[in-house]
């Protein structure tokens, strides 16, 4: 049998990509790099021809050039993962806060206006603190707690003044008072495999922005709401952003398709890039992951 | 493949390519602390890492 052609694109080999392409490598694939620096990709349907790929792992660290790649690569007929269409949901907090609206999945309170005076009228609706965060972007950028009306002015101006078009959906969210920590869980193929805890002194908790990680139990309601968040964005491989309200609820904060999880291994014990390469060998052998629940 | 070294394009110090190193890989100089990006292996080539872009995030 000859080994499975999986395409990996991605921008930077970081630890998470080399892990991956370690755990493809020891299951007997070659992965191939997809450097989306370099790749020049034709836009054309399968036509008879069979895919260049049996399946491509979507690393890629630009929102905006995944989505083009992957859009790109199922047309011509290639198996992604992450979808294209996962990556467009996920990379846009309001389409995200809308899938999962959409199943009665619990979020914090979220409101959407289009004008610095709207969005004020929104803030103060919800009440101080409140939470601004841009509708794209990650790693905690830009994400602003507003303690007082002085502060939402300020960074309201600041956004009409200095931001881009997406700068004028303003999404303003309910500040959920977590305890000093959020859970992150990992969901691969509709099966939570492993969570964790992230702790900061600061109120963002990303670990890309110095937040702790330590194991947290996946009890029955992280992996309901786990699974339910990722079947709403479309499935595949995603970490997903809980946060505990002081009234014991859990509230599904985010929904992120290239998962850092680094900090993750060692802290679980779950072997996550081998479960990812798991997942992704098997949609390229068209075969559904044993694992897969639906 | 063994570990190997290659000048750094910032400050020219010898940079420790690992034996387990991929081609993208970032590594940092130890000298004069630019991120590089490992560019080939054989032989070991670094260019300066391009800067993080607004859409980047997982």
């Amino acid at each position: 049998m000859t080994s499975p052609r999986i395409g990996v694109l991605c921008s930077r080999i970081r630890l998470e990509e080399k892990l991956l392409l370690q755990a493809l490598r020891a299951r007997g694939a070659e992965p191939v790099r997809i450097d989306d620096d370099e790749a020049v990709l034709e836009i054309r349907g399968q036509a008879g021809t069979s895919p260049p790929w049996d399946a491509v792992l979507d690393r890629s660290l630009s929102q905006s050039r995944a989505l083009a790649a992957l859009r790109v690569l199922e047309a011509q007929g290639v198996t992604t993962v992450n979808a294209a269409a996962v990556v467009a949901v996920c990379g846009d907090k309001v389409a995200t806060s809308a899938a999962l609206a959409r199943r009665g999945l619990p979020t914090p309170r979220t409101l959407v206006a289009f004008t610095p005076e709207a969005a004020l009228r929104g803030v103060e609706e919800l009440g101080y603190p409140v939470v601004i965060k841009p509708a794209v972007g990650s790693w905690g950028r830009m994400v602003s707690r507003l303690n007082d009306r002085d502060a939402a002015e300020a960074v309201l101006e600041h956004k009409r003044a200095l931001g881009s078009a997406a700068d004028s959906v303003f999404y303003v969210q309910e500040h959920v008072d977590k305890p000093g920590r959020d859970i992150r869980s990992f969901v691969v193929g509709g099966e939570t495999i492993c969570a964790i805890y992230r702790e900061s002194e600061h109120w963002i908790t990303n670990t890309a922005r110095g937040g702790h990680a330590s194991n947290c139990p996946v009890t029955a309601e992280i992996d309901r709401l786990s699974r339910g968040a990722a079947d709403a964005v479309g499935g595949g491989m995603v970490a997903v952003d809980l946060l505990e309200s002081r009234d014991g609820r859990l509230l599904i904060s985010e929904v992120n398709h290239t998962m850092e999880f680094r900090n993750s291994i060692d802290t679980t014990g779950v072997d996550i890039p081998g479960r990812m390469a798991d997942h992704v060998l098997a949609l390229a052998a068209r075969v559904p992951a044993v694992s897969a629940a639906s | 493949m063994a570990a190997s070294t290659a000048p750094c394009p910032e400050c020219d110090a010898q940079v420790e390519i690992g034996e387990d190193a991929e081609v993208g890989e970032i590594v940092t100089c130890p000298e004069c602390g630019a991120d590089l990006e490992i560019r080939g292996l054989a032989p070991a080539r670094l260019e300066v890492a391009p800067p993080e872009e607004e859409d980047w995030g997982e």
